[in-house]
């Protein structure tokens, strides 16, 4: 019982590490290719799946755009420069605001309290 | 449900709601949606270990519920729940491969499911496959704060069984 044992905690392990290596690796990659970067694409503002809006940000004169979530509640999203950042939001977390300028090929902003992702075309 | 148990699992219950005001209150060091230290789960394990899986689901879901009201707000809820429901039922199952004396294992794999749970509901939420890409990273910082919950769930757990000696 007691070798039965050990043989599939070291499975349990093993899988651990995997999962944990697969993903590091995923995101350097994805963290690696967000230095890259890349010109002249579209951003898409999307609520429950529905694309409010689509813009080319370099192509956009500056302003703000205010957005109502459907439970009530706003996030204000600022063009500036070519940049898209969340601004302003009533949200409890504030993870969107924190994430600052949205980045290519990097992580999407997402605002979950207001089911609201902010996003370039893919 | 005897007195006993139910006391105890209403003292747990209190425990991780405790442990989870007081995590609401720390700043967010990594703005990444879903990040986050989950230091209410140091208890979940224990549970697991301690209690039926019925009991555990229990103090969980109370946990949760209350968890919203008093800190959370409720669009939170569906987050912390698809991913506790994941989590239980996998660190439920794993109960029977990993012993209690690994917990720091058994709380990774719990973390890993729950990160699953959480990037999928906010893929139903959104209706956009796009929050995909958070999964990768949510892994990493799960697999780091599960271990991290994991220890302290061990600690605690020593520490309940030494209470069981005194009697």
């Amino acid at each position: 019982m007691e070798h039965k044992h050990t043989k599939s905690i070291r499975i349990a392990a093993v899988a651990v590490a995997v999962i944990f290596v697969f993903s590091l690796v995923l995101t350097a990659g994805m963290l690696y290719q967000s230095k890259k970067g890349q010109t002249g694409r579209v951003v898409m503002i999307i609520q429950e799946g529905e694309v409010l809006y689509t813009f080319d940000p370099e192509r956009t004169q500056d302003r703000e755009i205010v957005i109502t979530a459907p439970g009530g509640g706003t996030n204000t999203i600022t063009i500036r420069e070519g940049e898209v950042c969340v601004s302003q939001a009533d949200c409890p977390d504030q993870i969107c605001v924190k994430s600052g300028i949205l980045r290519q090929e990097g992580l999407p902003i997402v605002c979950l309290p207001h089911h609201l992702m902010i996003q370039f075309e893919e | 449900m005897s007195t006993k148990k139910l006391t105890q699992l209403s003292l747990l219950t209190a425990a991780a709601l405790v442990l989870y005001v007081i995590e609401m209150q720390l700043p967010t060091l990594i703005p990444v949606p879903g990040v986050k230290l989950g230091l209410a789960n140091i208890i979940t394990v224990v549970a697991i270990y301690r209690f039926r899986f019925s009991e555990t689901v229990l103090l969980v879901g109370v946990r949760i519920f209350l968890g919203a009201v008093f800190a959370g707000g409720m669009s939170a809820l569906i987050f912390s729940a698809s991913g506790a429901i994941l989590s239980l039922l996998g660190m439920g199952l794993l109960k029977k491969i990993i012993p209690a004396g690994y917990l720091p294992l058994s709380s990774v794999f719990g973390a890993i499911l729950h990160n699953v749970g959480q990037v999928g509901a906010a893929v139903w939420v959104l209706k956009s496959p796009g929050v995909l890409a958070y999964l990768p990273v949510l892994l990493v910082s799960g697999c780091i704060t599960g271990f991290f919950t994991g220890i302290c769930a061990q600690m605690v757990q020593k520490r309940l069984n030494c209470e069981k000696r005194l009697k």
